[in-house]
C-alpha cells in the first residue's frame, strides 16, 4: 500500500485484493485451456438473467431466459464460482443442487437501477443499447451485480473489461443440460471416458483451447455463419502450407489474450512483457498469410488484426532482450532508453572497476600483497591493512 | 561524493528501471483494445486450422449445409468411438436419412450391444459438428439446418442423487414434447425402459405417435428401443419406418454386425442371452413359448389387445383345453337355460359337474 523505502516506521496495512476461485490472475491456479468463470445468476418471475466474466481474459457476457436456458448455459461454461442474492439461494439448488461453489451477497445488490448504473459507468457510456442488452431487465442486474463483487473484493483495475456482450439464444442450437452430457460433447460421463472436445481439440494456442469450447457447445444455427467457417476450414484443409504455417506462427504467440488483461489490470511483469513483444512479433505474418489467402474469409480476418507497430517497436527499443520474472530487480531497461540510468550505470559498474584498480595500484607502491579496500556504514570505503604489514603503511595514509 | 555515487547507484537503477518498466506497461495499456481484438481472431484462426488438422488426420469430409429439410449421412461414424477402435478391427459406418416428408421417425430395433445407442449418438455429433463449422466423420453429408437436439436415455442411472430414475426419464422426455421446433432433431435410446414392459411400450408407441403427429411441426426422430413391437407402427403411420441393427447368430455365439438395415428386428435375442447367462431351462422355454406366440400374431397391430391375447400358461390351459373329459361339461353347460333355472335347480347342476370334474381327476 505504501512504498517501504518512502515511509518510516511501519507501513499502512489493508486488504490489497480477495482472491475466489472465480477471481484470480494466478497462473498456477488458472488452466490455460480453460476459461476461469466467474457466473452471476438472478431469478425473478418470469425469466433468469445470467452473467458470465474471465477476469483473466476480460470475456464479459450476459444473457436471459429459461431456467432452462441457464441450467445449459451453466453446463457448457461451467463457472468456477456462482454469486447469486441471498434471496434466491433455494431457486439455484433447485436448478444445480450442490454442482457449484457459491457465494450470496446482499439482495440489494441485484436491483434494476443499481445494475444499470453500474455496467453504464464502468464502459462509460449514455446505454447498454452498444451492447445489445438495454432493456434485458434480468441480465443487466446479474452483470451488475459481477461489477459490484469485483469492487468488494478489491479488483478496482478492471481495464481489460471493454465490452459485454450478449449470448443470444437465437444464434445457437439449443443443446439442453441432458444433451450436452448425453452427448459427452466436452466432459466424459463416466471415469475415463473421451469426450468430443478432445477428439477436436488440435488448437495451439490456450486462447484458441477456450474458444473452441464456446464453439462445441454453442454450435450455429445461422447458415451463413456455419458455411463461412467451413469455407475457412476448407481454405486451410485443401492447402497444408499454408496450414502449416499459419500453425507455426501460432505456436509462440501463446496466451496473448491473459499478458494483455495482466497488461490492464498492471500485474504483468517483465519477463511477461518479453512474451507479449514475442507474439505480436508472430502476429504480424499470421495477418499476412491471411491477407494473400483466397477466400474473402479469411481476408476479413485479416483485416481485423492490427500489428500495433508502434508498441511493438516500443517494446523492443526498452526491453532487454533477457528478462527477469520480477520488476523490482533491475536489469530490464536497456541502455541507451534514458540517460540517468545509463549514468548510474556507468557509475555502479565501472565505479567497481575503479575501486579495482585503486587496489592495485596500492598493492604495488606500498609492496602489501593483503591489502583490501573494504567498505562499512561508519567508515564508508577504506584500505584495510593486516597487523603484519603495518610498518608498510605510507606516512600520509590517516588511521 | 563519488562515494556516495557509487553506492546510490545500484539502489537508484532499480528505481528508475522500474518507473521506466512501468511506464512501458502503461503504454502497452493503450492497446488493450487492439490486442484483445487480435487475441480473438488468432483464436478463431487456432480452432479453423485445428479444424482443418482434424479433418485430415480422421478423414473428414465438409458437410453440406443447407436450408433444407433433410439429414442424408453416407458411410456416417462416430468421432469419439472411432478413435477409440482396437487396432486393425475398423468401426462399421452407417448411413442414416432422416426428412420431414417421407422418413420423418425411424424406429431402431436391436439387441443390446448392437451399436444403437451408438448409432443415435453419432448422428447427432454429425450433425452438431458440421454446425461447429468442423468437417465430419462420414463419406458424403448433406445436413439441412438443425436448431434444437435433444436425447434422451431411458433410465439412466442417477441413483446417486436419490431421485427416481423413471421419474426423472419422464420428465425429461416431457420437456422435448413440450418444446419441440420444426428443425428439431430428437434422439430416444431406450424411452420407456425404466418401467414395466406394458407401461413402457404404451408409452414409447404414444410419444412416437405423438411425434409422427403433431400439428405444428415434423420433428426428425430416431428412436432407439428393445421392443420390437414398435415396428408395427409402420402400419398406421406412412413417415414412422423401421430399421434394425443386425446380428448374426453362429452356433452359440451372436456376432454384431453393426449396420443399420432397413425393416424391424426378427427378434430380440434377449432369450438367447439369458439363456448364456445360465437361466433355468424352464424360464428359457417358456420365454419362447410366449416370444412365439406373440410373432405368429404379428398381423394384429394392436399391441395391448395382443398382449391380453398372450396365452396363460400351461398347467391352466390343460384343464379346458387338453383334458379329454372337457366336453362333456361344456355339453353340460350348453344345456342350460339360465332364465328357467331355479336356484336348487342350479345347485344341483353345479353338484354334477363338480362330481364328473372329481371323477375326470381322479380316473386320469
Amino acid at each position: 500500500m505504501e512504498d517501504t523505502k518512502s515511509v518510516k516506521g511501519i507501513v499502512k496495512r489493508g486488504v490489497t485484493e480477495l482472491v475466489t476461485q472465480g477471481l484470480t490472475f494466478n497462473d498456477n491456479v488458472l488452466d490455460r485451456k480453460t476459461n476461469n468463470y466467474l457466473a452471476s445468476i438472478f431469478f425473478d418471475d418470469q425469466k433468469a438473467g445470467v452473467a458470465f466474466l474471465d477476469l483473466s481474459t476480460g470475456e464479459f457476457m450476459t444473457a436471459q431466459g429459461s431456467k432452462e436456458y441457464v441450467a445449459k448455459l451453466f453446463q457448457g461454461f461451467n463457472p468456477a464460482e456462482v454469486i447469486l442474492s441471498k434471496a434466491h439461494r433455494t431457486e439455484l439448488e433447485h436448478l444445480f443442487g450442490d454442482e457449484y461453489l457459491t457465494h450470496a451477497i446482499d439482495e440489494w445488490v441485484y436491483g434494476s437501477t443499481f445494475g444499470y448504473e453500474k455496467l453504464v459507468n464502468h464502459f462509460n457510456t449514455n446505454s447498454l443499447k452498444g451492447f445489445g442488452i438495454e432493456g434485458m431487465h434480468q441480465a443487466i442486474i446479474a452483470a451488475g451485480a459481477v461489477l459490484h463483487y469485483l469492487e468488494e473484493t478489491e479488483h478496482k483495475e478492471m481495464g481489460h473489461i471493454l465490452s459485454i456482450s450478449r449470448i443470444d439464444e437465437e444464434k445457437y442450437v439449443w443443446l439442453d443440460k441432458f444433451t450436452i452430457r448425453n452427448l459427452e460433447l466436452v466432459y466424459a460421463q463416466h471415469d475415463g471416458g473421451v469426450p468430443l472436445i478432445d477428439i477436436l481439440d488440435e488448437t495451439i494456442t490456450p486462447m484458441g483451447s477456450r474458444l473452441l469450447k464456446k464453439w462445441v457447445v454453442l454450435p450455429l444455427k445461422e447458415i451463413s455463419a456455419i458455411q463461412d467457417r467451413l469455407a475457412m476450414v476448407s481454405a486451410f484443409f485443401d492447402d497444408q502450407e499454408l496450414l502449416e504455417q499459419i500453425r507455426t506462427y501460432l505456436k509462440p504467440i501463446g496466451d496473448v489474450e491473459r499478458l494483455i488483461s495482466k497488461v490492464a489490470v498492471g500485474r504483468i511483469n517483465p519477463r511477461e512483457m518479453g512474451q507479449l513483444k514475442k507474439a505480436l512479433i508472430n502476429t504480424i505474418p499470421v495477418k499476412e498469410l491471411l491477407e494473400q489467402s483466397k477466400i474473402s474469409e479469411l481476408k476479413k480476418l485479416a483485416d481485423q488484426i492490427n500489428p500495433c507497430d508502434f508498441l511493438l517497436e516500443k517494446i523492443d527499443t526498452t526491453l532487454k532482450d533477457d528478462v527477469p520474472i520480477v520488476s523490482n530487480q533491475g536489469n530490464i531497461i536497456k541502455d541507451g532508453v534514458d540517460t540517468e540510468l545509463d549514468e548510474l550505470r556507468k557509475i555502479a559498474f565501472s565505479g567497481k572497476d575503479y575501486l579495482v584498480q585503486i587496489q592495485q595500484r596500492e598493492v604495488e607502491r606500498t609492496g602489501i600483497p593483503s591489502l583490501k579496500i573494504a567498505y562499512n556504514k561508519v567508515f564508508g570505503y577504506y584500505l584495510e591493512v593486516s597487523n603484519a604489514h603495518k610498518d608498510k603503511v605510507p606516512e600520509e595514509w590517516i588511521r | 561524493m563519488y562515494e556516495e555515487k557509487i553506492l546510490n547507484a545500484e539502489d537508484k537503477l532499480v528505481v528508475i528501471e522500474y518507473r521506466l518498466f512501468n511506464s512501458l506497461v502503461a503504454n502497452a495499456a493503450e492497446y488493450v483494445t487492439q490486442i484483445q481484438q487480435n487475441a480473438k481472431v488468432l483464436a478463431t484462426v487456432d480452432c479453423l486450422s485445428s479444424f482443418a488438422l482434424i479433418a485430415k488426420r480422421n478423414e473428414y469430409v465438409e458437410p453440406q449445409v443447407n436450408e433444407g429439410t433433410a439429414l442424408d449421412i453416407k458411410d456416417g461414424r462416430h468421432p469419439v468411438i472411432e478413435r477409440q477402435m482396437p487396432v486393425g478391427e475398423p468401426y462399421v459406418p452407417n448411413d442414416v436419412f432422416l426428412d420431414n416428408d417421407s422418413q420423418q421417425v425411424i424406429i431402431i430395433t436391436g439387441p443390446n450391444m448392437a451399436g444403437k445407442s451408438a448409432l443415435l449418438r453419432q448422428t447427432a455429433l454429425i450433425v452438431l459438428m458440421a454446425q461447429m463449422g468442423s468437417f465430419v466423420p462420414a463419406k458424403k453429408a448433406s445436413l439441412g439446418l438443425v436448431d434444437k437436439v435433444f436425447t434422451r436415455v431411458g433410465a439412466s442411472d442417477n441413483l446417486s442423487k436419490g431421485e427416481s430414475t423413471f421419474m426423472v426419464e419422464m420428465t425429461e422426455t416431457a420437456s422435448i414434447l413440450n418444446n419441440l421446433s420444426d428443425r428439431s432433431l430428437v434422439l430416444m435410446d431406450e424411452i420407456g425402459r425404466g418401467t414395466s414392459t406394458y407401461d413402457g411400450v404404451s408409452i414409447a408407441w404414444s410419444i412416437v405417435e405423438f411425434i409422427h403427429n403433431h400439428l405444428d411441426f415434423r420433428v426428425k426422430t430416431l428412436f432407439a428401443t428393445h421392443y420390437h413391437e414398435l415396428n408395427q407402427l409402420t402400419e398406421d403411420f406412412p413417415r414412422i419406418k423401421n430399421f434394425n441393427v443386425s446380428v448374426k447368430e453362429v452356433g452359440e455365439k451372436i456376432l454384431f454386425m453393426r449396420k443399420l438395415k432397413e425393416g424391424g428386428s426378427e427378434h430380440s435375442f434377449g432369450i438367447h442371452v439369458a439363456q448364456l447367462a445360465g437361466m433355468p431351462n424352464k424360464v428359457v422355454i417358456r420365454a419362447n413359448e410366449i416370444l412365439h406366440f406373440l410373432e405368429k400374431n404379428k398381423h394384429k397391430n394392436d399391441t395391448s389387445k395382443k398382449l391380453k391375447e398372450v396365452p396363460k400358461a400351461n398347467y391352466q390351459m390343460s384343464l379346458f383345453e387338453a383334458d379329454p373329459r372337457y366336453k362333456e361339461v361344456q355339453a353340460l353347460i350348453d344345456a342350460l337355460d339360465i332364465n328357467t333355472i331355479s336356484p336348487v335347480e342350479a345347485l344341483l347342476k353345479l353338484n354334477e359337474i363338480k362330481t364328473i370334474l372329481t371323477k375326470v381327476s381322479t380316473s386320469s
